[in-house]
């Protein structure tokens, strides 16, 4: 059975509609690239399906998660799924963490969530443990330094290593990443795909990946799905799309992205 | 001559860090100039010094045959005319609140160039390929791309020889970038390019010669081709290999 | 959605106009013992008239003119110095800077009322002046601070970089790019401080540091009315009613001017009309 399905997902802003009836579906362990240029929808179809759309925004349409219909839902009864099935990662990590709280005490709330959806009673000692762990997990030498710092005390490429080891350590079983690596530097950028990619992959998780980044989606995602003006206009593995687009929108992307790689082999 | 002559030249903020370690380069006519690196690299740094906006704190910089004096105010207007910027985010390069035509003939004024106002902007319109009407709009009424045409419209007033553009496409979309860069590689028939970026790819487009910057400092420097295909520094190694690549079209696709 | 602007515009119209009108027409000489002492309102005297036989409407009127003329007094002084003290010290070395910004601190937490007290000694008694001047001084270090914000936030925008690229001075760059797009946030600030600025004039004058007599301001009838408050209500009402009707007034006036931007912000979305062809696919 999926783990998410999204049948003619619309998203509307007053009478103004942004997202014109996306359906898709993901099932476990399955990765999906979102791609698409600014005002594609990408983001807006992602934050519908966590029911986080901006005031103003009303979503249409169905987003099964885990059985459960997430679009017109009252928020307190999103609020238990959010975490438990599917975490999101945004592209601005200083904007996702706290900036007037220790990183500890922000990774220590999704652990005692965890442990108390789980029923576990869980100790000081436990939950330092649990956030060494995960710093750990996420390749962060000197865990224990890091925390008792504040979020702007470390580089943007570790505030996002914490925000995944946030994500994750609720325990989802899907991982939304909303352009997680755009505001990195490339050698980061790389070291956070890897990271993402052996996380996922452990976890047996679900991961959508969203990006504006063609050569960044193929590193990560099985399956893309090109957005164009609120509209899916191309479906299918990422190798078939990215080597043998069938829609002219994604062959005019394609051809562009093949076109800036090109100055790699034959310099100006 | 060469355009641009930087010798051992530093820059340390005030009271504050070095950001800039004995930098040295040189622009040559027709050359354009990659300036490769990340975040922390120094590399806007060394862009703000090129254009007078600060002075080194140690070493030459010398523009156009003579050593760039930015207290001097006759120095630094023929400095304008010789080198303009064009910057990363076309939302605020422009004043939300200055309509097109004004915002173009502003650097006509101030800088006391010759010629009519008015056909400058036409013929700088034309070649950033805009209608001519755009000079009654506010930026508002444009997309990214479409404003950063505009912003280096506005560099091209001045008919500098050198352009200076920091990260020029990297908040653009994919195929509004691909234009743009198209842009920049027909201008600089005409001018000399120099462009600060920490995508290769890019820098690999339009710029012949490349120097890469790490912490502040040149770990390696020469022609875009060799240094592509036979990288020296672990540093630049480490930039290529992290590049993400599209998969190999198959044969029969292309 | 432009309903709070209207409301602004007709109840500030309103007081404006009565202001304007008290310069050529009064139903009664402000002096004038027109009727019975604390008369109850009559055709002859709407709001009825104070103890000592003096029509209440007259005096309201002319409080009227009083109050928009230290609103508009103190808001053009407060702006003028506080937008030329906000602009420079956004300008200023970083030592200077934090020295004008914990001066301004200190002045905007000094009481408006006590330095209208240092005015007032200052000068020879109290007057339309002295309230003018004590007011706009206060207000002056809250538009400077203000403003020093938001020059420094327009300083960091890549279009100043680009001016000066373009060879202009400083001062130009003041003028042509640094006012104008902090203009409608100050603009939404002084509405705002026109409306305190009258009710500071309302306490001033109450407490006998505002217009003398017989051109009293509201402030200065509402003391005046305050011990026969049961005798003849209105004394308190009328000039309650109109400070009021003014404060409100300005106060929606200046919400919806910061709505009125705000949608103005909004519009950053590319016209439908200039799609040049620069989108869609790639040939």
């Amino acid at each position: 059975m999926s783990l998410l399905t999204v049948t003619d997902l619309t998203v509307s802003a007053g009478p103004r509609e942004l997202v014109h009836g996306v359906s898709f579906d993901l099932g476990p362990g399955e990765r999906l690239g979102l791609v698409g240029e600014s005002g594609s929808g990408k983001s807006l179809t992602a934050m519908a399906i966590v029911g986080l759309l901006a005031p103003g925004l009303t979503a249409g349409g169905s987003v099964l998660l885990d059985g459960q219909q997430m679009v017109g839902q009252p928020d307190r009864d999103l609020v238990p799924l959010r975490g438990a099935v599917a975490a999101v990662v945004f592209q601005d990590s200083r904007a996702a963490l706290d900036p007037l709280m220790r990183l500890g005490d922000q990774l220590a709330a999704p652990i005692r969530r965890r442990a108390a959806r789980e029923g576990r009673a869980l100790s000081a000692a436990d939950l330092r443990a649990e956030q060494i762990r995960w710093l750990d997990r996420v390749a962060i030498p000197e865990p224990e330094r890091i925390l008792k710092s504040w979020p702007y005390e470390v580089s943007g490429g570790q505030r996002q290593r914490i925000a995944i080891a946030m994500a994750l350590a609720c325990g989802p079983r899907l991982l939304i990443a909303d352009e997680p690596t755009t505001a990195l530097d490339v050698s980061t950028q790389a070291e956070v795909l890897d990271l993402l990619d052996s996380l996922v992959r452990d976890a047996g998780l679900s991961l959508l990946f969203i990006s504006h980044d063609l050569p960044v989606v193929s590193r990560v995602a099985d399956r893309v799905i090109v957005m164009r003006q609120g509209r899916a206009v191309e479906e299918g593995a990422t190798a078939r799309v990215f080597t043998d687009p069938q829609n002219p929108y994604t062959q005019g992307l394609v051809a562009a992205a093949r076109r800036l790689e090109s100055a790699l082999e034959t310099p100006a | 001559m060469s355009l641009f002559v930087l010798k051992e030249v530093s820059y340390a903020y005030p009271r504050g860090d070095t950001v800039l370690h004995d930098v040295s380069l040189s622009l040559e006519a027709g050359q354009n100039l990659g300036i490769l690196g990340e975040s922390g690299s120094g590399k806007s740094t060394l862009l703000r010094l090129m254009l007078g906006l600060a002075a080194p704190s140690a070493g030459v910089l010398t523009a156009d045959g003579t050593p760039l004096d930015i207290q001097s105010r006759a120095r630094m207007q023929a400095h304008r005319r010789f080198a303009q910027p064009v910057f990363q985010d076309p939302y605020t390069s422009l004043d939300p609140r200055m309509r097109i035509g004004r915002a173009l003939a502003e650097p006509h004024a101030a800088l006391g160039l010759p010629g009519d106002a008015q056909a400058e902007i036409a013929r700088v319109l034309a070649a950033v390929n805009l209608p001519q009407d755009s000079t009654r709009r506010l930026p508002r009424a444009f997309s990214g791309g479409q404003r950063q045409r505009i912003a280096i419209a506005r560099a091209l007033i001045a008919r500098p020889r050198v352009l200076l553009a920091d990260e020029p496409v990297s908040a653009l979309d994919l195929s509004t970038r691909v234009r743009v860069i198209d842009l920049l590689a027909d201008l600089s028939r005409e001018l000399t390019l120099v462009l600060v970026s920490h995508d290769i790819a890019i820098v690999a487009a339009l710029c012949p010669r490349l120097i890469v910057l790490q912490h502040g400092r040149v770990v390696e420097a020469g022609a875009t081709r060799q240094i592509l295909q036979n990288p020296q520094h672990p540093y630049t190694r480490m930039l290529l290999a992290s590049l993400p690549r599209l998969p190999e079209p198959k044969e029969t696709a292309r | 959605m432009k309903r709070n602007l209207w409301i602004g515009i007709v109840l500030v119209g309103l007081n404006a106009a009565v202001a304007l009108l008290t310069l050529v027409w009064l139903p009664y000489g402000p002096a004038e013992m027109a009727g019975g002492r604390l008369s109850p309102p009559s055709w002859a005297h709407p709001a009825g008239t104070d103890r000592l036989g003096r029509d209440y409407l007259t005096q309201v009127m002319i409080g009227a003119r009083i109050a928009m003329t230290v609103g508009i007094g103190a808001t053009l002084l407060g702006g003028l110095i506080g937008t030329t003290l906000g602009v420079l010290a956004a300008f200023a070395r970083r030592g200077l800077d934090d020295a004008l910004a914990a001066t301004l601190d200190i002045l905007i937490a000094f009481p408006t009322l006590l330095l209208a007290m240092l005015v007032v000694a200052a000068s020879d008694g109290a007057s339309l002046w002295t309230a003018i001047l004590a007011i706009g001084l206060a207000m002056s270090a809250i538009i400077a601070r203000l403003v020093r914000i938001l020059t420094k936030r327009v300083l960091t925008q890549d279009y100043i970089t680009a001016a000066r690229c373009s060879g202009l001075g400083w001062g130009r760059i003041t003028f042509a790019h640094i006012l104008p797009n902090i203009f409608p946030t100050i603009l939404v600030a002084l509405a705002l401080q026109f409306g305190l600025a009258v009710i500071a004039e309302a306490s001033l004058s109450y407490l006998g540091l505002g217009t003398p007599p017989p051109n009293a301001s509201w402030g200065q009838l509402l003391q005046q009315a305050q011990s026969t408050v049961f005798r003849a209500p209105m004394g308190v009402i009328a000039p309650g009613l109109a400070l009021v009707s003014l404060v409100l007034g300005i106060n929606f006036l200046a919400d919806g001017l910061r709505d009125l931007i705000d949608s103005d912000g909004e519009a950053l979305t590319p016209d439908e009309d200039l799609e040049l062809g620069v989108k869609g696919p790639l040939p």
